[in-house]
């Protein structure tokens, strides 16, 4: 049920779990809470719908590599950037869990195994399709891979009826978090402000922060320089080693031959390195998309090249009379960017309308993100000419010395991952494996914000099993305080 | 004889700039490709060599 913010914090409240935020995370564990038979307050910032009043809050300044403005790259409303989401989603590879040799910095303090449990709830919640299996490419150091590319779920009406009618489950928009007091290692209040400047405070057992790969951080960020570092006590990893996945589009591809990639039966077909690749190479992990070209395109690919390869151009003409022509591929990739201490979310200079410092944003590629698309575009371009299935020609930015990723087109996945990773220590992250932040008893982060690394993968179903292991631990803490 | 040389050599510099790109990522390009126009289609790339011009990663043998 819905609740007016003036209700918020009223003394017969007692809540058990405080969820703050609705999106890909929030919602999810919200629900599934309730289902259990406990007392969720929820909150959002933003309002039911979208304004232009909340929307305006996710400003922020940008430092180093061309990116996004920030106000653009999610969406602040019941339902989060899932309002947004493409519904393109697919696990983690199990290896994206490990050290990777090229970065050690790579290792979440959990396995795959760990979210499995939870995959097929997730999968529910998401519409997400089966997924098959990964096949790998004979001779290519690459594996073929699927994502599940269903209709994406709008948060808001998939658990609409959920906000409306369960008892257990209190839901209040324009509650705008703008405080957490803690005391002997416990958070013992949540501070909220409407956009009118009415303040309303939170009582419950156990806060769960679920504000996006953002958000997560600057509000800590700002809560803890409000109890002078008393909440987040090891702070030297709050905001920091923030990842986003780097997109480009990479080339183009004249296939001769499509059945070994599977292009005779796809409109689209995704690839990525094996661990074998990624140890041999020292990079990082990435998907590669090769998307069917139209007919128009591919003349002009064609013409492009009979010019510079003639005899490639007389084996192309044979193939057309013989009507077997070529097909052609425009090739995009999304991959994996290096977790760096250097890449982070500041709180900004500038102050919103709620009196909070706006986001700062500093990230920049590494050599080792570069690294990772140079080679993997080697080894599919390697693969096509070495066993006759087709030619690659690099784009632009990729030919050049030294390779500078592009300033304009997709540039990321709008995907905020890390900020307040999970870790086994304070020095490299600011949660452990329970998504509990360290030295707070009841206070815990939901989201991609916790990610240590990132793989390729688009991450709402990895947040979204995340979301779910995280309401169940919840459930086991409080049956076992119920019990003592 | 004259014609032949002419293939061969291109065919060396091809290689060897196709290495060369490899390494660095430079887009190379060759003499202009007429020159180097096969007699017979190609069908086999057993021992061609790989090369990149124009940002393509070919076989020599494309040339």
């Amino acid at each position: 049920m819905q609740i007016p913010f003036d209700s918020l914090g009223a003394p017969d409240q007692g809540v058990d779990v405080c969820v703050i935020g609705t999106g890909a995370a929030g919602l999810p564990i919200a629900a599934r809470l309730a289902d259990k038979g406990y007392r969720i307050l929820l909150c959002e910032g933003g309002d039911s719908e979208y304004s232009i009043r909340s929307q305006a809050l996710y400003r922020g300044e940008i430092e180093g590599d061309a990116y996004v403005p920030l106000d653009t790259a999610r969406l602040r409303y019941l339902g989060g950037s899932t309002n947004h989401w493409g519904g393109v989603t697919r696990p983690l590879d199990p290896y994206d869990f490990i050290a990777k040799p090229a970065s050690p910095q790579t290792a979440w303090p959990i396995g795959r195994s760990d979210l499995e449990p939870y995959h097929a709830a997730a999968a529910d919640i998401l519409n997400v399709h089966a997924i098959g299996p990964d096949t790998e490419v004979p001779g290519s150091g690459l594996k073929r891979i699927h994502f599940s590319t269903g209709e994406s779920v709008l948060m808001r009406n998939k658990y609409a009826s959920t906000l409306r009618d369960s008892p257990r489950l209190a839901f209040c928009s324009a509650a705008n978090l703008i405080g957490l007091e803690t005391r002997e290692g416990k958070v013992t209040r949540a501070l909220f402000r409407h956009y009118d400047g009415r303040e309303r405070q939170v009582q419950a057992r156990h806060f769960v922060l679920a504000c996006g790969g953002i958000e997560n951080s600057r509000l800590l960020l700002w809560c803890n320089r409000q109890t002078q570092g008393r909440l987040v006590k090891q702070a030297d990893a709050l905001g920091r080693y923030w990842m986003d996945h780097p997109h480009a589009t990479i080339g183009q591809a004249l296939i001769l031959d499509p059945t070994p990639l599977g292009l005779d039966l796809a409109y689209d077909v995704f690839l990525s390195p094996t661990l074998d690749t990624l140890a041999t190479h020292n990079i990082l992990n990435c998907g590669l998309r090769m998307h069917r070209m139209g007919p128009e395109p591919l003349q002009a690919m064609i013409d492009e090249l009979g010019a510079l390869a003639p005899s490639l151009r007389r084996r192309i003409e044979s193939m057309t009379r013989s009507g077997n022509p070529p097909q052609g591929s425009i090739l995009r990739a999304a991959w994996e960017q290096e977790p760096r201490r250097e890449n982070r979310i500041e709180l900004g200079d500038e102050i919103d309308s709620l009196g909070m410092p706006r986001s700062r944003l500093i990230w920049r590629h590494s050599p080792l993100d570069i690294r990772t698309i140079r080679h993997s575009v080697q080894r599919l371009g390697d693969y096509l000419r070495k066993h006759d299935v087709g030619r690659l020609k690099l784009a632009d930015w990729l030919t050049q010395a030294p390779i500078s990723l592009p300033t304009r087109g997709e540039l990321v996945g709008r995907h905020h991952m890390g900020g307040t990773r999970m870790s086994h220590s304070t020095e490299h992250g600011v949660v452990d494996r329970d998504c509990r932040v360290f030295g707070q008893e009841n206070l815990f982060i939901a989201g991609s914000s916790v990610f240590p690394s990132c793989g390729h993968a688009n991450p709402t179903l990895t947040i979204v099993q995340l979301a779910i292991r995280l309401a169940d631990h919840l459930d086991a803490q409080l049956t076992r305080h119920a019990a003592v | 004889m004259k014609r032949r040389l002419t293939r061969r050599t291109l065919l060396k510099v091809a290689g060897l700039a196709g290495i060369g790109s490899l390494l660095s990522g430079i887009s190379i390009t060759l003499a202009p490709p007429r020159t180097v126009v096969a007699d017979d289609v190609v069908t086999s790339h057993e021992g061609s060599q790989p090369t990149t011009v124009e940002g393509w990663m070919l076989n020599t043998r494309d040339l």
